[in-house]
């Protein structure tokens, strides 16, 4: 998201001090009494005093700039997962741990767990959720053992707020 | 969220709001809703351009520095994404009659350094910036994954941010810490 908008606002931004600069000059130009630079302005106020709004290029501009806004807007209320997790700080300092290398982390502390072969780990609304795979054909008690671990993980690095955990756990499926 | 980042969701909002508006009118306008006459009307109506023509004495100066607002504007917006962080400060540090002035780069490679020398960070990377008066130290650290946590927070606070305070001879530093594990363990160092 944080990457996306940057490359958004630059772009907007280097469109703004474009036109910005253009329309002044051309409005230097045309103060001193000369032919229009680069800017077509004589046709766009010909078309414009002529083409009412029922016309399609009226109508297209409209809709492009309406469907612009839409993009705009619709692409600011998508919520994405944060960058970074606030940890428990200090008078002195914030500290927070990259999301992406928590997951990761939580992961391998579970697959260190006897029986689970693998792992995916997603930090989530509040929640981390884990998707555990193991090779034994009965659970038995791993899931709370998984739970257990990732929830120490978890109190050991202090994350705030505490996060809810949910694990979901598949075992190996016996051959008939 | 960072105020970079916040001033972008909020522009880029606003922007938006203000496009699907405008757009939305037109739309509106050329399909009928406010009365076929004024669909039929052209897009330029009289009276804008007799408005025009009766104050283009100050219309057009006017015209002129709103489109360099405009471009400046732009240009500061550009420049934010383009040198995220923030101001980079210089300091000026009093020694007597002297006045050692501190570079941002030198003082963050000294931190950096300084943090790297501790056996359970592996890569540091630290940015110097300034918050109003206050200097900001953000620092980026990859640490093992059994680091003990409290620990390292203890002696982060009272050994290298208490260097740097006292580098710039001031007790005021915000700071932040971003972590990132390297899926090492002290097993495997060993």
């Amino acid at each position: 998201m944080r990457t996306y908008n940057r490359v958004l606002a630059a772009v907007i931004g280097l469109v703004l001090l474009a036109a910005g600069v253009l329309v002044a000059i051309e409005i230097a130009i045309a103060f001193l009494g000369n032919d229009p630079w680069i800017l077509p302005y004589r046709e766009w106020y010909r078309d414009a005093r002529s083409d009412p709004w029922t016309s399609g290029a009226a109508r297209g501009l409209c809709l492009t700039v309406a469907l612009v806004g839409l993009a705009l807007v619709l692409s600011q209320l998508i919520r994405h997962r944060p960058r970074t997790l606030p940890l428990r700080s200090t008078d002195v300092a914030t500290y927070s741990v990259r999301r992406r290398s928590l997951e990761h982390s939580v992961q391998r502390t579970i697959e260190h767990v006897d029986g689970i072969r693998d792992a995916k780990v997603r930090f989530d609304r509040g929640a981390v959720r884990v998707r555990a795979r193991s090779h034994r054909q009965h659970a038995g008690d791993l899931e709370p053992l998984v739970e257990t671990a990732v929830r120490a993980r978890l109190d050991h690095l202090e994350i705030d707020p505490t996060p809810a955990v949910r694990v979901m756990l598949s075992t190996r499926q016996r051959r008939s | 969220m960072k105020t970079p980042d916040r001033l972008n969701r909020v522009v880029l909002s606003l922007l938006g709001l203000i496009l699907l508006a405008g757009g939305a009118y037109g739309l509106a306008r050329g399909y009928g809703a406010f009365g076929d006459s004024r669909a039929d009307q052209p897009v330029l109506v009289e009276s804008v351009r007799t408005f025009v023509g009766r104050n283009d004495t100050w219309f057009w100066p006017v015209s002129f520095v709103v489109a360099l607002l405009i471009a400046y504007l732009g240009y500061r917006w550009l420049r934010a994404q383009l040198i995220p962080g923030g101001r980079r400060p210089t300091y000026h540090v009093a020694d007597g009659r002297d006045e050692l002035v501190i570079a941002s780069a030198a003082l963050e490679a000294a931190i950096a350094t300084d943090l790297e020398h501790d056996h359970r960070i592996n890569a540091a990377n630290t940015r110097l910036t300034a918050f109003g008066d206050t200097p900001e130290l953000q620092v980026t650290m990859t640490v093992r994954d059994d680091v003990a946590l409290q620990e390292l927070k203890h002696d982060f606070e009272t050994h290298h941010l208490e260097r740097a305070r006292s580098a710039l001879e001031t007790t005021n530093i915000r700071s932040t810490v971003s972590l990132n594990f390297s899926g090492q363990t002290e097993r495997h160092l060993n």
